[in-house]
């Protein structure tokens, strides 16, 4: 069984990814270190989304954990399996359930990175609803139809949930405002869309409609959202949220029990067949999950579906239930990472190895003198200062690794979450004269 | 004071006594005679080799410092008199007034001290006490007494009167003032126990001293048998007593001092019951008449007053004790006498004095009764015994046993030991005599299966009977020889000392329990106190009870029982509270019988409330102290109490919990098979009775980070035991990790971790085994010794299996992100559809057309590409969704890729032309563009 091979548009989007610390879009596959059991609970439960099913999984790990990387891998497979995503990290403004405009900016933040195949770093919003509208058009076109019945017989079914007529109507408004040429007509609707009503009044003097997303309807819309991509052809929705954790801070317990309500509810939807089509991951630390006195624990409807089936029985892990444990990396973990990075430079496993095998313990051993654990708990810096190394070395040949080890600066990583940014930014602090944590 | 009066005086009537002529000691008997004395008296001339040497000469000058002599360093006259050496022993040898046939009629005092040479008197008494036969040739002339032995030295006597006389009112206030003041006649005892007593008044005991002794004289005409009676001065004596005139003792020549003499006078009345006008020695003949009447009535009277003088007593005792040694009586008379002596001894043995007359008089008549060996004497009889030498009877036996080349037997070597006078009994020998005695033979015997084999001394046993009357001396030489001496053997003795020392030692509990409860032996708390040898032959009937009491419980109940109810059962009744000591008690009683009381207080982290149950389980092995355990096992405990208290904070523990606790004590192997067993019956005890944080707060303190760090990690391991981390489970380890001091968000980390850890490798809770000391709880499996700054040590083959595990996850991802088209088109690309069928798969005509016309253009400005989509009257974000999303199902790449501009993927355009041979020219037109 021979590994995969890389081709070279994959290693230049990877090693630019990693010396900018950032995801790499393409190529994970090369570095993905171990976790064969998670990505297939997660593949599978891409496909159950495909089938009308849906998925919530809580994905718990500690920091420099990599529940960032897995979590962008996922949603990463998830778009690759013809699925949009939406992904948002919490915060203190933005939260599941608010009454203070806090829940309806999560969700502006998820629908401004909602992401597609084709566009996987977000702004899609405009994208899927004009497929779904092209697709109508055409539709239209072949069955002597208006347009806008067809619009609405497609969503009609989406008027059986909360909100789901006057989400139709803003859909049909789009068409109407690209019928008539009226782009305001048509921002108009995608702030609709983006949750960026802040009152119905603006919403009705805009576009008609009664309602708006706000506060309370988040989740109603992220269900409305997924039935509506199924109709614009795609497989289902993938919702990621990451630092949960954000909602263990908060200190009013009366707001902690309404976010967690939400989750409930997101969770009973989920395991009692209320939604299809839609998949949530919550990435959040140990003690968001497990605090008995603020965490997912403290409730008690939660820590009941929530801990059965959590923990492995004598021998057997299973990996099932909504919760997905994250391990601490080792140092043997970040060695198969800079291994697979190396091998990510030679383009595979024919090519001749920049380095040998010792030239990667030499380095992290000098990582573990510089930042002690750190090195391995939260590897970015290790991994991009490896990067640039090898970069260093590539462009230098005959240069002596063990010269250049000792010089090798890391920086200890201050906390930041690996985040897919702009691959235009990935190319710009790709150069040569981006050496900043390099010195010889 | 006296002491130097006495040493004043007698060193004054040396130096006037000793005669003047004093031949030069060049003889070395003389020499050697000198060296021994010298040596008697504790200095050192060197070896006793009758050569006058400087060692001699020196130790002779400190002799004379000492003695106020005059310091010459030669052995003159002087100083051969008070080495207590006469002036010229062949001189002397001659004459000895033992040649006289007549009974010497000395006109000495009766009882002179002053004859008592000048060294200190315990010394002498020593010398006594064990005779030199070297000294055998000086005692010919009777080297004590100087002066009535010099035939020329009678001038002498009227000095020594009137000194012996002062002497003598001394030693009779010393010696009557405390009796009579305070009736405690123990008190007289004080004077015998120096020895004075025996040294001022028996010449000596060698011997040859006898020599100068006249015949005894027979005093059957004297004696009144036991059949008949005599009447004295109206008085109606009874028999058994000497009356008549003309006995004469054998010492002094004078009236017999146990001789009634008719003829003396008898006061009517004023009776001296008091016995104030009695001296220290009585003689019937010299006691007043009030006195004699006192004598006669306590005679006639059945001679069994318990608060008559002892004078009298002794009088009478006089008696009896010549009668059994001089007179030779038959033997059934010496029968009667003898059980005479034990009735006087039922009534005034309370006197020490008498008691120690009587019982050498009776260890003496052992002699005359049995010549053979006396049985072993029964050992109980010496613990009350004070006596400065072993009892005749004893050595008699030892000796008699040695002889026969028999190894001593425990019970003979205890008899030793008991009678031995540096032996001090203390009270556990004393309070419990039987339980010490079968210990002490237990040990000898474990000891010495064989008995003992003590060598024959050389040293031949000589005794002779000095008797109270001081008037006679009975010498058993004859009879006792060939029977060693086992007075001077210390190996025997140390060697018992040392097993009995133990013995009491190992008594001390139990004799202070009988000594508070002393009803309390045989009960089960007296029994437990027990030596472990003990317990088995002290049987109790208790105890078996007890035995099958637990044997019921812990087969009815599995061992749970009310504590009350354990406590009634060993007590007797309820306790009005669950004490400590009552429940430690408890504990030791039942490990005594082979069952575990769980919890102990000893080590459990709080003993057992009123109400609550304990546990009763079976110990492996017969355990008497409970409260030694190995260094791990208060550890385990610990950590075992940990984990039950996690298990606890769901509300119940699990099977699960419960088995894998039941299993990490399984795993300490470092522990005995009963700590184990008792470790389970504890975990039982606190699965009943949940142990609570506040009481472990305290073990805390004592514990390091590493073992805090184990701790919590023991404990999550248990939490997540039966697969549920159940909230409250949390909040019980948030607790302890509190407790501990531990930071509290670790607490989710480290749920985590264990959580997160594969099944497949077990978490390591116990690696108790080598630790050397301390707590012996498990270690955190990895988070524990975290490589340092600076070293990095990698596990290969979690290496390998993170390479394969990588590898899985490369193939599973490559599926998924696989440009997978290339190999489909090569299976579906033979035929020539060309572009057609690639855009006619996924996009529809209006779509098609938009695309053939993008591929036109290497680049389109975003107005360009509106304007164009326009055209077609579509619209723009949608198009571009729906071309890329075609483009990414056959191509695996967007077609059109926004950089400002859009750009048309050249790789698609490519792939297009290879696809389609209509499209070459298009891209080589791209190409040139």
């Amino acid at each position: 069984m021979t590994r995969p091979s890389i081709k070279r548009r994959e290693r230049d989007v990877i090693i630019q990814a990693l010396r900018a610390g950032v995801v790499p879009r393409l190529g994970l596959q090369h570095i993905q270190v171990g976790r064969t059991r998670e990505i297939e609970e997660m593949v599978r439960d891409m496909e159950r989304i495909s089938d009308a099913g849906a998925a919530i999984r809580f994905i718990i790990g500690e920091y420099g954990s990599g529940k960032t990387f897995f979590l962008n891998l996922v949603r990463l497979i998830a778009l690759e399996k013809g699925m949009v995503a939406m992904s948002a990290d919490l915060g203190p403004d933005r939260r599941l359930h608010a009454t203070g405009g806090q829940a309806r900016s999560l969700f502006a933040e998820m629908t401004r990175n909602l992401s597609t195949r084709t566009k996987p770093d977000g702004g899609a919003l405009a994208s899927v609803v004009e497929r779904f509208i092209s697709q109508a058009v055409r539709e239209a076109d072949e069955g002597k139809k208006d347009v806008h019945d067809v619009i609405r017989a497609k969503l009609a079914h989406l008027e059986e949930f909360v909100g789901g007529y006057e989400f139709a109507t803003v859909i049909a408004q789009y068409w109407q405002g690209h019928e008539e040429g009226d782009e305001e007509r048509q921002s108009n609707t995608l702030r609709w869309l983006r949750a960026e009503f802040a009152t119905r009044t603006d919403a009705r003097a805009a576009l008609g409609v009664r309602t708006i997303i706000d506060d309370a309807s988040v989740y109603d819309h992220l269900k409305l959202f997924s039935a509506f991509v199924r109709e614009a052809g795609y497989q289902g929705l993938v919702v990621v949220l990451d630092e949960m954790v954000n909602l263990y801070k908060l200190s009013n317990s009366q707001a902690r029990h309404s976010n967690y309500e939400q989750i409930l509810r997101i969770l009973n939807d989920v395991l009692q067949g209320g939604a299809s089509h839609i998949g949530v991951l919550l990435g959040g630390t140990p003690e968001f999950l497990m605090d008995t006195r603020r965490g997912l624990y403290s409730y008690q409807a939660l820590q009941s579906r929530l801990a059965e089936n959590t923990f492995a029985r004598e021998g057997l892990i299973d990996l099932s239930g909504p919760v997905l444990r994250l391990q601490n990396l080792l140092p043997e973990d970040l060695y198969v990472l800079l291994a697979n990075v190396r091998r990510v430079f030679s383009g595979g496993d024919g090519g001749e190895q920049l380095v040998p095998d010792e030239a990667i313990k030499a380095f992290m051993s000098h990582c573990s003198q510089q930042i002690g654990d750190a090195y391995f708990r939260t590897p970015r810096n290790s991994v991009t200062a490896f990067v640039n190394l090898l970069s260093l070395i590539e462009q230098n040949p005959g240069t002596d690794w063990r010269a250049l080890i000792g010089g090798v600066e890391v920086g200890e990583d201050a906390g930041d979450d690996l985040r897919v940014i702009q691959e235009g930014d990935g190319a710009s602090q790709g150069g040569d004269d981006e050496l900043t944590s390099f010195r010889l | 004071m006296l002491a130097r009066l006495k040493w004043w005086l007698t060193g004054f009537a040396l130096v006037v006594v000793v005669a003047a002529a004093s031949p030069a000691l060049c003889q070395s008997q003389a020499v050697r005679d000198v060296q021994e004395r010298l040596t008697t008296f504790g200095y050192d001339p060197g070896p006793v080799d009758g050569v006058m040497g400087p060692k001699t000469r020196s130790a002779l000058r400190s002799f004379q410092e000492k003695g106020g002599l005059p310091v010459t360093g030669e052995a003159d006259a002087q100083t051969l008199s008070a080495l207590g050496i006469t002036s010229a022993p062949s001189a002397t040898a001659a004459r000895p007034a033992a040649t006289s046939s007549i009974p010497q009629q000395p006109v000495r005092q009766p009882s002179p001290p002053i004859s008592q040479s000048p060294p200190p008197l315990a010394e002498v008494s020593k010398q006594d006490l064990a005779p030199k036969p070297a000294t055998k040739p000086i005692a010919q002339t009777s080297p004590r007494q100087p002066v009535n032995a010099t035939p020329g030295g009678g001038f002498n006597k009227w000095w020594l009167v009137p000194i012996g006389l002062a002497l003598l009112f001394f030693w009779r206030r010393r010696r009557r003032k405390p009796v009579a003041a305070s009736g405690d006649r123990g008190v007289r005892s004080e004077v015998d126990a120096r020895g004075v007593r025996v040294g001022a008044d028996r010449p000596s005991r060698r011997p040859a001293a006898a020599r100068w002794q006249a015949p005894p004289q027979n005093g059957n005409d004297f004696w009144v048998p036991p059949s008949q009676s005599k009447s004295v001065a109206g008085h109606e004596i009874g028999a058994m007593v000497y009356v008549g005139r003309g006995l004469r003792s054998q010492r002094s020549g004078k009236a017999e001092n146990c001789l009634i003499d008719p003829s003396l006078p008898v006061a009517k009345r004023n009776a001296d019951y008091a016995g104030d006008h009695m001296p220290y020695w009585p003689s019937y003949s010299e006691i007043p008449p009030a006195s004699r009447l006192a004598y006669l009535q306590w005679l006639s009277s059945g001679r069994s007053d318990p608060e008559a003088e002892l004078g009298y007593v002794f009088l009478y005792f006089y008696g009896l004790e010549r009668r059994l040694f001089l007179d030779r009586p038959t033997e059934k008379e010496a029968s009667a006498l003898i059980a005479e002596i034990h009735r006087l001894r039922g009534i005034y043995s309370g006197n020490r004095s008498f008691d120690r007359y009587s019982q050498a008089l009776l260890g003496a008549a052992v002699i005359l009764q049995h010549q053979t060996s006396p049985a072993l004497p029964d050992p109980q009889s010496f613990v009350d015994r004070s006596d400065w030498e072993l009892p005749l009877s004893l050595k008699l036996g030892l000796g008699g046993e040695i002889n026969a080349g028999r190894p001593l037997s425990g019970e003979w070597l205890l008899c030793w030991w008991l009678a031995h006078p540096q032996t001090r009994l203390r009270t556990p020998a004393k309070r419990a005599f039987e339980e010490f005695k079968q210990l002490f033979l237990i040990r000898f015997e474990a000891a010495h299966p064989d008995g003992l084999v003590v060598a024959k001394p050389k040293r031949a046993l000589s005794f002779s009977y000095q008797a109270a009357s001081a008037s006679f001396e009975r010498d058993f030489s004859q009879e006792l020889s060939g029977y060693p001496d086992v007075d001077r053997l210390t190996r025997p003795v140390t060697l018992a000392a040392g097993i009995a020392e133990g013995c009491m030692d190992d008594l001390d509990a139990y004799s202070r329990y009988i000594g508070r409860k002393p009803h309390g032996r045989g009960s089960i708390e007296a029994h437990a106190l027990l030596p472990e040898e003990l317990a088995n032959l002290m049987p109790s009937a208790e105890l078996e009870a007890l035995r099958g009491w637990t044997n019921k419980q812990i087969a009815d109940a599995h061992g749970v029982v009310p504590v009350e109810m354990v406590l009634e059962r060993l007590e007797g009744e309820v306790p009005s509270r669950v004490g400590r000591r009552a429940l430690i008690g408890a504990a030791d009683a039942l490990a005594r019988i082979s069952v575990g009381l769980a919890p102990d207080p000893r080590f459990a982290i709080r003993a057992p409330k009123a109400g609550e149950p304990v546990m009763l389980f079976c110990l492996p092995d017969r355990i008497t102290k409970l409260e030694d355990v190995s260094a791990d096992y208060t550890g385990a405990l610990l950590s075992i109490v940990l984990g039950t208290y996690i298990a606890h904070a769901d509300g119940e523990v699990s099977n699960v919990e419960r088995q894998r606790l039941k299993s990490q004590i399984d795993r300490m192997t470092s522990l005995s098979e009963s700590e184990r067993a008792r470790l389970h019956a504890n975990l039982t005890w606190m699965v009943a009775v949940p142990p609570k944080l506040s009481q472990l707060r305290k073990h805390f303190d004592s514990i390091d980070e590493v073992q805090k760090q184990a701790i919590g990690q023991m404990a999550i391991a248990v939490a997540g035991a039966d697969g549920v981390i159940d909230p409250a489970e949390v909040d019980a380890i948030r607790k302890l990790y509190r407790a501990m001091g531990l930071p509290e968000e670790q607490v989710y980390g480290d749920l985590h971790q264990m959580a997160a850890t594969p099944a497949s490798e077990p978490i390591t809770v116990f690696k108790a085994p080598e630790q050397p000391t301390g707590y012996a709880i498990p270690r955190p499996p990895e988070k524990e010794a975290p490589p340092g700054k600076g070293s990095l040590r990698l596990d290969q083959d979690r290496i390998s299996s993170i390479m394969a595990d990588t590898h899985r996850a490369s193939q599973l991802l490559s599926q998924i992100f696989a440009d997978d088209t290339a190999e489909e088109e090569g299976v579906d690309g033979s035929g020539d559809e060309g572009i057609e069928t690639v855009l006619q798969d996924g996009l529809d005509s209006a779509h098609r057309a938009l695309v053939e016309e993008l591929l036109s253009q290497p680049a389109w400005s975003e107005d360009e590409l509106v304007k164009l989509i326009r055209q077609f009257g579509l619209m723009p974000e949608g198009v571009i969704e729906a071309v890329n999303e075609w483009a990414f199902e056959h191509f695996d790449d967007a077609l059109l890729e926004e950089d400002g501009d859009y750009l048309v993927n050249l790789g698609i355009v490519e792939a297009i032309r290879l696809e389609s041979g209509r499209m070459t020219n298009d891209a080589t037109q791209y190409q040139t563009a």
